[in-house]
């Protein structure tokens, strides 16, 4: 299969170990896989090309999660991916204002495996 | 005769009166003419507490205390209370203001004294002054806002490595295929074991948020049956690591009922934990599901090391293990029937169970078809009622 028909996955996470399982598993699993650290390096990367999903963690430096949702919600020109938040928050309250602001899923990290996490990316943008 | 009696009653209400009078609360008593009240009587600690001497306060409305915070609810509330004969009585809280513009919350009781046609004659009302209750009040709101906030944090960093253990783990016996077998059991009890922590950190998150009646209620209409098995599936590795087996006798497969779907896994994924962990090799678990008239109704049964009798009223205690249960597996944080009936009661559920130590437990729950919305957090305000004037 040519990489044209791959789908992308931006992956929003600050913490380098979670960052390079998500690369890896997903890459094996056939995505491909753009890595952003903080939440500015997220709303750039989606500016230059929007992808097919994001899975977004919410405590990030420099713009957390929240705010990555509130300005993609706010700019139609960053719309278009489907938003899975993935964080180690679970209040609630961070639940409810994530969906609020435009998620289309939540899991908290510890609680999924990562192949639980592959199987939720093959929900939302179907296999490559 | 008649004559001394009247006497005796004089001396009585006028010591009656003196005690009133001489309260430490700030005591008015107000007559009440063509829906206009008036004060008619302030004691010298009701002088004290407002500011206002007798002369400002005698004739004028009561109104004069009003801090214009009033929420007008809660006004027309007491209104309807205190002019109502069958009730005639109210008490709250409200905030007044002194004669120097300043506020004070009091707690305000008010009696009233009806005339023959049971019309409202006089108010007799009691202020005591609870600023400094106030005081400890919003200070215990902030420890406990503090409380809230640090166990976030504490969730977050704690379940942040524990998350990259665990992926880390799953990747490691992915990717490397020629371990030795010793090598993969070893990985594989390490992930069972960093799992495990994982879930007490989620269990004493559960535990606070019901302590706090913060625990979430969001009912959908959810099919029993499906839950059901979703927890047998998640449970399925376990039984296997025991050799238990877990059977599904799931009669009533089409009950549906509208309630909080990770609540009652939660319930279910307990139930069937304990069943399976304080087993024995070879032994097994049954899973059932009926409906009753208003109700579902969940039976776990298993053929385990069962409840010793002296510990039986106590299994429901948070952080309380039975003896056997303690020195057959060492880990556990007695949380887990703790959960399962704060859940079940909150809906307007009932938990039961019958056991025998060696021989096995059954645990029953019934649960409303309508379950009650989100009790925990009703407990909570319903401790916080207030009118503000």
């Amino acid at each position: 299969m040519s990489n044209s028909n791959k789908k992308v996955v931006l992956v929003a996470e600050d913490d380098k170990f979670y960052s390079q399982i998500f690369k890896s598993k997903l890459e094996k699993e056939g995505f491909i896989v753009e890595l952003a650290l903080d939440g500015e390096q997220t709303l750039a990367k989606i500016k230059t090309r929007v992808p097919d999903l994001i899975l977004l963690d919410l405590v990030m430096p420099i713009k957390d999660g929240f705010e990555v949702l509130e300005a993609i919600q706010a700019d139609k020109k960053l719309q278009g991916a489907k938003i899975i938040v993935i964080s180690n928050l679970g209040q609630d309250s961070d639940v409810t204002k994530a969906k609020a602001l435009g998620a289309h899923d939540y899991f908290i990290k510890s609680n999924v495996s990562i192949q639980e996490v592959v199987a939720i990316v093959r929900k939302h943008v179907g296999s490559n | 005769m008649n004559k001394i009696t009247s006497l005796e009653e004089e001396e009585k209400l006028q010591l009656f009166y003196k005690s009133f009078a001489s309260s430490p609360n700030s005591t008015v008593l107000v007559k009440y003419e063509q829906g206009k009240p008036k004060m008619l009587y302030v004691s010298p600690s009701f002088t004290k507490l407002y500011g206002y001497t007798e002369k400002e306060a005698i004739g004028k409305n009561p109104n004069l205390l009003n801090s214009g915070q009033q929420d007008k609810k809660s006004y027309q509330f007491m209104w309807s209370q205190i002019l109502d004969p069958k009730i005639g009585y109210w008490t709250g809280e409200v905030v007044n203001k002194k004669k120097n513009g300043s506020l004070v919350p009091v707690i305000l009781t008010i009696n009233t004294i009806f005339d023959k046609n049971h019309q409202a004659e006089y108010f007799a009302a009691s202020h005591v002054d609870i600023t400094e209750r106030k005081a400890q009040e919003e200070k215990l709101q902030e420890i406990d806002r503090m409380k809230t906030e640090f166990l976030s944090v504490a969730a977050h960093q704690l379940r942040t490595p524990l998350g990259s253990i665990r992926w880390s783990l799953e990747m490691l016996l992915e990717d490397v295929k020629d371990l030795p077998k010793t090598a993969k059991e070893t990985i594989a009890s390490i992930y069972q074991r960093n799992k495990d922590l994982i879930e007490l950190v989620n269990d004493l998150l559960n535990v606070t948020r019901i302590d706090q009646g913060r625990t979430s209620d969001k009912p959908e209409p959810t099919n029993i049956a499906n839950v059901i098995r979703q927890a047998c599936q998640e449970m399925a590795p376990l039984a296997e690591e025991r050799k238990v087996s877990l059977i599904q006798k799931l009669g009533a497969d089409q009950i549906e009922a509208n309630l909080d779907q990770t609540r009652l896994k939660q319930i279910i994924l307990n139930l069937l934990s304990n069943a399976i962990k304080y087993n024995h090799l070879q032994g097994e678990v049954e899973i059932g599901l009926d409906k009753e008239e208003h109700n579902f109704r969940v039976v776990v049964k298993d053929n385990g090391i069962g409840i010793p009798e002296r510990d039986q009223k106590n299994i429901f205690d948070k952080f309380y293990r039975a003896d056997n249960a303690r020195k057959s597996i060492t880990e556990g944080s007695g949380l887990g029937l703790f959960v399962v009936k704060q859940y079940v009661e909150a809906w307007g559920g009932k938990t039961s169970f019958s056991s025998k130590e060696g021989k096995g437990s059954n645990f029953v729950i019934h649960i409303p078809l309508k379950p009650k919305k989100n009790t925990l957090n009703q407990n909570l305000s319903s401790q916080s009622k207030s009118i503000k004037w």
